[in-house]
């Protein structure tokens, strides 16, 4: 027996030996695929990076196309606007040139009056139902000494429009002087005026007496009216309550953008858009007195010759007030918001909501205040009247600011939140930043040493090891009950299943370590950012301090503001008035 | 110091009578006599019954000098330290308490806590429509109507 089996035991070694040379290879091999491995993934997180870099270009490049597109359409349909408000109303505009143009005539002396009176019948034969036609007739009629004739056209241009034709009597007789009648038509207009349903051309009013333009009897008669309406509507809490609210909102307008140095708070903190709101909304307060402070401190330019003051108030009169324009008006006020707010229809939209009584038909005596002062020259007012009427608004501007700087406190998130690589953080009025770093970097840890107790003899190896074992037995077995073919068969089954077990033991430190290597490049990683968002949040909240602190010297410049003290003297009434 | 759990059914039934009709709010500044005895209740707790009637009593006659309606309640930022945040003081009762970070106001105040929270604000008044900010220079702000 043993003679036959020394030459069998032999050939046994050598395909042992065999074996164990092909497992090294193959644990090479294995070590070499692991490598592999870590590299695809490593690449794929790198295109995944990559991706969701272009997705965002992408999404950006839309967003700046349909931009553009809004732009471009807005400025082109600004233009029909435009081109059919001249179609409509081109023969309106040659009226109202006359009108300026007829009174500097006969100031100068130069033009006969049989022009004028035919010039201003034509346009009468050519617009049907302007008021204004009427009134050139009267006035022309006037200056010939026509009085039948004038009382005629007087009482039709009354007919057509009694408000606006008072009006121009008015300013045409102040044009020369004519004290006494001028406020017995300024008496008549504001006895007829409702302070809770003026139309627009109310402005014009304000305007002549912020700019002195009405003689000495009619301004403090038109000032006392004014003060007693502002008065009796001040007492209604909702009235009040209503300006307060189109302050606010115009304020709020003014917001400015966060600053683009922010990059990590954004990514890391699922509270930015609250932080963001709540920075952006603290700015309005600084913008809004560079704006208040702008408007006060350019000088107003004012005429020291009555005539052409009160041709750029009867300019304003004739041309900004007329309701068949107002739909026109309105439009082109639309497509002007998309076209300032490069094609963004949303910012268009709230800037269009916050100036909506701008284009209502009549307005409460308090509503036009506002609008005077808030939107000045698009509510016909000069910049003498928009800083006469921001005096008198001052308080609901100080209230509006005040809500939203109310609102803007209360916004404030009682914490922040952090998160990175799957770790979540507060930070409340006593975080500690040490802590917070390492809280995360013991989460890092913990997940690093999770992934490596995870590494372990694959269930194959393990499963080689236990049948490597049995047929390590059985092989004993065999051999004592004699039957050594087989015992020889299974030892060497025995020795392959175990080096297998052996070799993939063999690669799991060095999986391990290079599992712990990524922790470490993560948990350094991590900590970066989240000390630069500790920092961002840091400098932000300083920033906002520093805006909201802006709400008080707004308040304090504001309420300094006193309303009698922009209201200008006439020039005939320099001296002595 | 105590948390008077009875005095939020009390507040529940004065504003009761005062909401649905229209709260005439005292607009303009608030006096000096007003913020001195606001600043004074913080330390209520070492005061005397009587002292304490007294600045309740100011602050009444604030409102009732000018026939314009009486706040629900005042809450203002507790100076106690940790754990107390806000103090209210119920103006049916005059009960003044002290809460706790995280205790939740009683009867429509607890919409006033944020804001009281800020040193932006001495006080804010609740009435049963809106709230009123008041400065430490007497100064306020209404806030929008919650109607």
């Amino acid at each position: 027996m043993n003679t036959v089996n020394v030459p069998d035991l032999s050939g046994v070694v050598r395909a042992l030996n065999q074996v164990t040379r092909n497992q090294e290879v193959l644990g090479q091999q294995q070590v070499a695929l692991h490598g592999a491995v870590s590299t695809v993934q490593r690449n794929q997180d790198n295109t995944q990076q990559e991706l969701l870099g272009l997705k965002a270009q992408f999404v950006e490049y839309v967003r700046r196309d349909e931009l553009r597109q809004n732009l471009q359409l807005a400025q082109v349909q600004i233009l029909e606007v435009r081109g059919e408000l001249g179609d409509k109303f081109g023969k309106f505009a040659e009226v109202r040139e006359l009108a300026t143009g007829t009174l500097q005539a006969l100031d100068a002396g130069i033009v006969s009056q049989g022009a004028i009176r035919d010039l201003s019948e034509e346009l009468m034969l050519r617009t049907p139902g302007y008021w204004l036609a009427p009134a050139l007739i009267a006035v022309a009629a006037w200056i010939r000494d026509e009085p039948e004739l004038a009382t005629k056209a007087i009482g039709e241009a009354l007919r057509r429009d009694n408000d606006k034709a008072s009006l121009f009597f008015a300013l045409v007789l102040r044009r020369h002087q004519r004290d006494r009648a001028t406020a017995a038509w300024v008496r008549q207009y504001a006895a007829r005026q409702d302070p809770a349903k003026l139309s627009p051309e109310f402005v014009v009013v304000l305007d002549a007496v912020s700019t002195g333009t009405f003689g000495r009897e009619a301004k403090p008669m038109l000032l006392e009216q004014m003060s007693e309406w502002y008065g009796r509507m001040s007492q209604d809490q909702d009235t009040v309550d209503r300006q307060v609210g189109r302050w606010a909102k115009m304020i709020d307008t003014m917001r400015r953008p966060v600053d683009a140095r922010y990059q990590l708070l954004p990514v890391l903190s699922p509270t930015w858009p609250q932080l963001k709101d709540m920075f952006e909304g603290a700015t309005v307060h600084g913008a809004t007195e560079e704006m208040l402070r702008a408007t006060f401190d350019t000088p107003v330019p004012q005429s020291h010759d009555l005539h052409v003051r009160v041709d750029n108030i009867l300019d304003g009169l004739v041309r900004d007030f007329d309701a068949e324009e107002a739909p026109y008006r309105k439009r082109e006020a639309w497509l002007q918001a998309v076209v300032n707010a490069d094609g963004d229809h949303d910012v268009a939209k709230k800037v269009m909501a916050a100036e909506d009584p701008l284009h209502e038909q009549t307005v409460d005596f308090l509503t036009l205040l506002s609008n005077a002062a808030l939107h000045g020259d698009r509510a016909g007012a000069s910049p003498g009247t928009q800083r006469f009427t921001l005096a008198l608004a001052r308080d609901w501007l100080v209230q509006g600011a005040g809500r939203l700087e109310a609102g803007n406190l209360a916004s404030m998130p009682s914490r922040v939140e952090l998160r990175a690589e799957g770790w979540t953080g507060w930070v409340d009025g006593d975080t500690d930043e040490q802590r917070l770093v390492g809280s995360l970097s013991e989460h890092v840890d913990r997940e690093t040493e999770k992934a490596v107790s995870a590494v372990r003899m694959s269930g194959a190896a393990q499963v080689a090891a236990v049948f490597g074992g049995l047929a390590l037995l059985v092989a004993l077995l065999s051999a004592i009950g004699g039957a050594s073919g087989f015992a020889l068969f299974m030892l060497v089954v025995a020795a392959a299943l175990g080096m297998w077990a052996v070799f993939d033991i063999r690669a799991l430190p060095a999986r391990r370590a290079e599992i712990r290597r990524k922790g470490d490049q993560r948990r350094v990683a991590a900590v970066v950012k989240l000390r630069g968002a500790i920092a961002e949040l840091v400098d932000l909240r300083g920033e906002w301090q520093r805006e909201i602190a802006k709400a008080q010297s707004l308040r304090t410049f504001a309420e300094g503001l006193t309303a009698t003290a922009f209201v200008a003297t006439a020039p005939d009434q320099l001296r002595g008035a | 110091m105590n948390n008077r759990s009875d005095s939020a059914a009390r507040i529940g039934r004065t504003t009761g009578s005062i909401a649905g009709v229209g709260t005439k709010v005292l607009s303009g500044g608030r006096s000096a006599r007003y913020l001195r005895s606001l600043k004074a209740l913080d330390g209520a707790g070492k005061l005397a019954t009587a002292d304490i009637s007294e600045l309740v009593d100011a602050v009444h006659r604030e409102f009732a000098d000018k026939f314009c309606s009486t706040p629900v309640g005042i809450v203002a930022r507790c100076y106690l330290g940790a754990p107390y945040e806000v103090h209210t003081l119920a103006m049916d009762g005059s009960i003044i308490s002290h809460y706790r970070t995280g205790e939740a106001l009683p009867h429509g105040m607890d919409r006033a806590r944020s804001l009281a929270e800020s040193d932006h604000y001495l006080a804010i008044e609740v009435y049963p429509d809106r709230l009123v900010c008041v400065r430490p220079d007497g100064s306020i702000v209404l806030l929008e109507s919650d109607r």
